[in-house]
């Protein structure tokens, strides 16, 4: 414990040494608020769900922020969304056509268009930080009149966070379709993480929704650049947190499976790291306004059917089995219409293996870890003990035999 | 989630937490509280996740205001004694800024500089902001309710009305968690009040 007098003698000993001390970004007071909403509006449909990144930030007075624990969340929406990134568009001006973005040339009718300052930018950034608003920032925007334009501004801002503010913070960096190779250069060695939105499944998909976005040159070549820099470059050294995506669900018809096929891909040839979903929302004013929503499920499943690939390591054939003859999964559990056409008989739980836990439903690799350690000192007879390993018994039971039984073999066809 | 190494310290923070309870505790290692059937074993791990649980909400909703360039502060009125870790925290997100925490009752202020960190304690976060600004030669916060007002029009800009879940919202951000951050933009979940309706 120290004096108060002592704390401040010590917080002040350095203040007239300007490498010790970062820049006060001033109050925002003369930001204007309108473009602070619209531009905010504009990324409501983008998806970030993580803010943590491996890198190593150097210690010493002046810094500004951390990276140093993951998945703090600093609000939550009424729509029980995370707000932990100062998620914004640099500009909500955009020359591509895409029939379901309200930005677009084609959606935003005669809304006013509205783009930050790489000043105004990174002073909002950083006052929302001092007041533990946020986290860091997601900086996506519209293309403007051209891509490189637009692009060089948002660089200049994270450059201007990252040097006269010194921002360590979470840095999220939207690659605009089309963006040139050097500033996608540029922009790993300055962010956490990067993204390019696929938004469909295939060209075809995708010219359905843009008449304008090349799918092949402007976002898969993207996303190959991001891979090979990050491949050729050193561990940690450049976006550490890698690359995302995000598709846009049931806005051009596509089916769950071409989602499913198109998000392989992604994982195994672009190195990306996760993929994100977001269902159709018709927004009012745009060209697919008159087209029906798609229901949160969906996202939902797609989602559960990433983890089963991702976390607990299926492999895409057994995966298909969720799909139905027109590639879709239907409002049901995927792992439980995977496990009745793959599980041939009963598992016991006092035998089975790691992969062989995992593939039942209700259990996660966490209580099929817990199942393998617990039963080496005693051994698993009664559903109440897997419960308390964390085992959905619910779900688990009609694939499971337990002291010699199997239970509810009929059930198991139920749902 | 795993049970810390350290949940003895942890479990010495929790509000309901008695000396002989930590005497019982005290041989215990984290791997006896990871999978526990005895009533005991299973509270004192509840225990410590109720505490963690906290500290980890409070890391992210207490919100700072600016006094002058070298120090912020902020409500907080946690349900356990994790304030001094919540400062440390914020303190070292921001070196050679002094953060202040506290309510009507109790505060803690924290610094973060050569790599150590320096802890305070005090009454109320109004006498301590008091003696900060009389040390500081600062006569007033700067910044707070310009910033609030920018991450209120953010906050809601956010907000996609046609997947409206309180559900989710009140399981991620509970009253409890509300009220120790003294959180005011978020407790108003958009819903109409009788007020609406005058």
């Amino acid at each position: 414990m120290v004096s108060l007098e002592k704390m401040v003698r010590l917080a002040t000993e350095g203040r007239f040494d300007a490498a010790d001390k970062s820049p006060n970004p001033g109050t925002p007071g003369d930001i204007d608020l309108r473009k602070v909403r619209a531009l905010g509006a504009g990324t409501k449909y983008d998806v970030c769900g993580s803010s943590a990144s491996t890198r190593e930030v150097e210690d010493g007075a002046g810094r500004i922020g951390d990276v140093l624990i993951a998945g703090l969340c600093h609000a939550f929406a009424p729509d029980g969304r995370c707000v932990s990134l100062f998620k914004t568009l640099y500009t909500n001006s955009c020359r591509h056509q895409c029939r379901y973005c309200p930005n677009s040339s084609a959606g935003r009718g005669g809304a006013p268009v509205f783009a930050y300052t790489p000043e105004e930018l990174a002073r909002i950034t950083v006052n929302l930080y001092r007041g533990n608003y946020i986290e860091g920032l997601f900086l996506s925007s519209g293309v403007g009149g051209d891509e490189d334009t637009v692009m060089e501004q948002m660089l200049e801002s994270v450059k201007l966070l990252r040097t006269k503010y010194r921002f360590m913070g979470y840095v999220h960096l939207k690659i605009l379709p089309g963006a040139s190779r050097e500033h996608v250069k540029q922009a790993l060695e300055l962010v956490d993480r990067v993204s390019i939105n696929v938004e469909s499944p295939s060209r075809s998909r995708m010219s359905e929704l843009s008449g304008t976005k090349d799918y092949e040159n402007d976002i898969i070549q993207r996303q190959r650049y991001v891979r090979d820099i990050l491949d050729k470059s050193r561990a940690n050294a450049a976006a550490p947190a890698g690359q995302t995506t995000q598709f846009v669900i049931g806005a051009a018809g596509e089916s769950d499976e071409e989602i499913f096929d198109r998000m392989v891909y992604e994982y195994g040839e672009l190195s990306v790291k996760r993929a994100y979903f977001s269902s159709f929302s018709a927004v009012g004013g745009t060209p697919l306004e008159g087209r029906c929503s798609q229901p949160r499920w969906r996202e939902h499943r797609l989602y559960q059917m990433d983890w089963l690939y991702r976390e607990y390591g299926l492999e895409a054939s057994e995966i298909r089995h969720a799909f139905d003859e027109n590639g879709f999964i239907g409002n049901s559990d995927p792992k439980a219409r995977i496990a009745r056409a793959t599980l041939s008989a009963p598992v016991d739980p006092n035998i089975a293996g790691y992969r062989e836990l995992v593939r039942v439903p209700g259990i996660g690799p966490r209580s099929a870890y817990r199942i393998v350690n617990v039963r080496r000192s005693e051994k698993l007879w009664k559903g109440r003990q897997l419960a308390k390993l964390g085992v959905r018994m619910r779900n688990a039971a009609p694939f499971l035999r337990l002291n010699g039984w199997a239970t509810g073999t009929l059930d198991r066809w139920l749902q | 989630m795993r049970v810390p190494e350290d949940f003895l310290r942890l479990l010495s923070l929790h509000g309901d937490c008695t000396a002989s309870l930590l005497e019982r505790a005290a041989p215990l290692r984290p791997s006896d509280l990871e999978f526990p059937t005895d009533p005991e074993l299973v509270r004192i791990r509840k225990m410590v996740y109720s505490v963690v649980g906290e500290f980890f909400a409070m890391c992210g909703m207490v919100r700072l205001k600016a006094l002058g360039d070298f120090a912020l502060y902020g409500y907080l009125k946690p349900r356990h004694d994790v304030g001094p870790d919540v400062c440390a925290f914020l303190a070292g997100r921001f070196p050679g800024t002094i953060i202040a925490l506290g309510n009507s009752a109790r505060s803690w202020t924290a610094l973060y500089k050569g790599q150590k960190v320096s802890h305070a304690t005090g009454t109320s976060l109004e006498s301590t902001i008091e003696s900060l600004k009389a040390l500081l030669s600062c006569p007033g916060g700067t910044g707070g309710e310009p910033v609030e007002r920018l991450w209120e029009t953010y906050y809601w800009s956010q907000y996609a009305k046609e997947r409206r879940n309180l559900r989710q919202f009140h399981q991620f951000m509970p009253k409890k968690y509300l009220v120790a951050s003294g959180l005011k933009v978020e407790s108003n979940t958009g819903c109409a009040s009788l007020d609406d309706f005058r």
